[in-house]
């Protein structure tokens, strides 16, 4: 049986494989070996001398390279438009080119200059290093202006050969990439009437008992805290004074003397003690007080000194902090006023039951 | 037995360490007792405005469980001599008045211990209001009284919040200085307290500025004090009053040696529309007699030792010239 071979079809579908695994070779040799291996490089900063909006500036770009560059590298410095302006007016002499520590960098020269960039030519004695960095200055005689308003520039290169390096980095303008963590401290005032020893709260002072062979006295502390630059002021006020309603019986008032038993008497003072952030006043009139704390207590059962008539019907002004007071932990026996009522009766002061309600207004002062 | 002991041990240090630390923590607490905040609102209106974001938080911090009854109010004040203290006119007429136009969410509230609540208040100014300075207080009484009172004081608190509100239009900015003085002629050392008093005559409240430059003295070394320093906080207003004034104090310390007469300037500004400049002067003296007395002693007794010694020396070399002639007359005479 004679058996036809087709020659010509033969060489036709051989032909036709060997060019298709070509053109595939071809192609897949043009994918992988056309294209350069651009590489990123790292550590690239960009800083400005000003940053603040419509200033002159100089920008320094630093950047290790990821690729040996040799005599003749080119290196493309760009920024975006309407970005930073001046940059056309650049010169070579503006550009100041470094890589320390490589034996092998030259020079380089600075060219093309314009709107959005520029162009270095690196003179080496050989193939740079990786390790040691670059840095490019920009801005001399001439420098660069940053935009009106705040923005984060990106400022690019890229380098020529085979194997470009490129990077980008980010110049701040005017604190475009800051966050400002704000917060407002609003001002505070706090009251608290205190015992003496200024370890509990109190609503009451009360004298006991009178008799004519004593005086007695009650004592307790106003505790005022704020954080007012110009401090407070503390106002008195009393319904009347020391008094037995029914019937109608007042004691008579101090009238700033010494107080002494058996001659009937009602006051109170004040010692207005320390503030941490300011100085402190008695007020004077119907409250007052030696600053000597001595007289401002009723020490003495038989008499004491400094004791006037509290029976204020209008806010009288008893005490003054020039600034801010924080006291301290409880008991704060400084930064706190002190205050002490005293009374005596005589013989004929009327028995019963007496009272007076003391009223403390605290205000911030303006 | 031991293992006992030990548990028995354990457990009483536990409880002993509950017990106290609690304790220790309280006692290293702030105590701040009713806290409001903020102090002031300080606003610019105009006629026929609502201003409806008012607010003010008051806190129950006191250190007792019974819970505080506060009645809330508005009232108008007028300030005090001092300038900066407040003396309420309620329903009185007033033409800095401003209460009558405030309205408070709440007028009472009961807070438990630890309890806090914001009271709102808006501020509706008539279309027919004078221009310039307004002024109200916001009260917040505390009404919990004692029941029966025998021989004791019922000692009641209340915490002011102060509202000033500027009515704009026909601004007149008018702040005069009373005086400026120091404290005193004549000082010892360098503590010297400067009062300034100044009225507004004007119809709106101004914070005045400004520095206080001091110069002078035998050696100079003068120095520069800020006026009115609450002013960098928008505080340190004087209130327009035709008839007070406002008085603020700034203090000059230096341990350094100061002798002489000095001189102290005041340049206060102040203004919003125009800022108007005021200057004034004022002197006083320095004499550290002590450190002075102390000089001279030392000088004089310098003097004296140094004289004595001088006449000591004359006296050696005078001697010394009497025994060379006596010798010389000596050897003559043996001669």
């Amino acid at each position: 049986m004679h058996t036809y071979f087709d020659v010509r079809g033969f060489i036709r579908l051989l032909l036709l494989r060997i060019v298709s695994t070509v053109s595939v070779l071809s192609i897949i040799a043009v994918i992988m070996f056309s294209k350069a291996y651009a590489a990123g490089v790292s550590n690239m900063a960009v800083s400005l001398s000003v940053s603040t909006v419509s200033s002159l500036t100089v920008a320094t770009v630093t950047f290790n390279p990821n690729t040996a560059y040799v005599n003749g590298t080119t290196i493309t410095v760009s920024w975006p438009s309407s970005t930073f302006t001046g940059g056309a007016s650049l010169t070579n002499t503006d550009i100041t080119v470094t890589k320390p520590s490589d034996p092998n960098f030259t020079s380089a020269t600075s060219s093309g200059f314009s709107a959005t960039g520029f162009t270095i030519t690196l003179t080496t004695g050989g193939a740079l290093n990786t390790t040691n960095g670059f840095s490019i200055v920009i801005g001399g005689s001439n420098k660069l202006t940053t935009p009106a308003s705040a923005q984060n520039i990106a400022v690019s290169f890229i380098t020529s050969g085979a194997t470009p390096d490129y990077g980008s980095g980010l110049a701040y303008v005017a604190g475009a990439n800051q966050v400002t963590v704000s917060a407002t401290v609003t001002s505070s005032i706090s009251f608290v009437i205190r015992n003496a020893a200024e370890t509990s709260t109190v609503s009451t002072c009360a004298l006991g008992t009178l008799t004519t062979t004593a005086i007695n006295y009650c004592q307790y502390r106003l505790r005022v805290g704020t954080n007012a630059a110009n401090g407070f002021s503390v106002s008195y006020t009393a319904n009347n004074g020391l008094q037995r309603t029914s019937p109608t019986y007042t004691f008579t008032a101090a009238s700033g003397a010494v107080i002494s038993n058996g001659t009937e008497a009602y006051g109170a003072n004040l010692f207005p003690n320390s503030i941490t952030g300011g100085t402190t006043t008695a007020g004077t009139g119907a409250v007052g007080c030696s600053t000597i704390i001595a007289n401002c207590n009723a020490g003495a059962t038989t008499s004491s000194a400094n004791f006037f008539s509290y029976q204020s019907a209008s806010p009288v002004q008893v005490y003054t902090g020039s600034g801010t007071n924080n006291p301290t932990a409880s008991p704060d026996t400084t930064n706190t006023a002190l205050v002490t009522h005293a009374a005596t009766p005589n013989a004929a002061t009327a028995a019963g039951s007496y009272s007076s309600i003391v009223t403390y207004t605290v205000t911030g002062s303006f | 037995m031991n293992k006992k002991f030990l548990k028995l041990s354990a457990l009483f240090f536990l409880s002993l360490f509950l017990c106290v630390f609690p304790a220790i923590a309280q006692s290293n607490k702030v105590y701040r007792g009713q806290i409001m905040e903020p102090i002031f609102t300080i606003l610019n209106m105009k006629r026929g405005e609502t201003y409806a974001d008012g607010y003010v938080k008051f806190y129950n911090n006191l250190d007792t469980s019974i819970p505080i009854d506060l009645s809330i109010s508005v009232s108008d004040f007028r300030v005090g001599d001092d300038g900066a203290s407040k003396v309420e006119l309620t329903d009185v007429p007033y033409q800095s008045s401003l209460a009558k136009w405030i309205k408070l969410s709440k007028t009472s509230i009961t807070l438990k211990q630890n309890e806090s609540i914001q009271i709102g208040f808006t501020i509706t100014v008539p279309p027919y209001a004078e221009y310039g300075g307004k002024y109200a207080s916001i009260s917040f009484l505390q009404n919990n009284r004692v029941s029966n009172p025998n021989n004791q004081i019922p000692l009641v608190s209340r915490i002011q919040h102060t509202v000033l509100v500027n009515v704009d239009g026909n601004r007149k900015e008018q702040l005069q200085i009373l005086s400026f003085t120091a404290d005193k002629s004549l000082y010892e050392d360098t503590d010297v307290k400067f009062l300034t008093s100044i009225r507004n005559t004007g119809n709106v409240h101004l914070i005045p500025k400004g520095k206080i430059l001091i110069d002078g003295g035998l050696f100079g070394g003068g120095t520069e004090l800020e006026f009115n320093p609450a002013a960098s906080q928008s505080l340190g207003y004087v209130l327009p009053d035709s008839n007070g004034s406002r008085t603020y104090e700034n203090k000059w310390k230096d341990d350094g040696f100061k002798i002489g007469q000095y001189k102290a300037t005041l340049t206060m500004q102040f203004g919003d529309n125009t800022v108007q400049s005021v200057t004034v002067s004022t002197t006083f003296w320095i004499f550290p007699w002590k450190t002075v007395l102390a000089a001279l002693v030392i000088l004089i007794s310098l003097i004296t030792i140094w004289t004595a010694w001088s006449k000591h020396k004359e006296r050696k070399v005078l001697t010394r010239k009497v025994n060379k002639r006596k010798k010389i007359k000596i050897n003559d005479d043996d001669n």
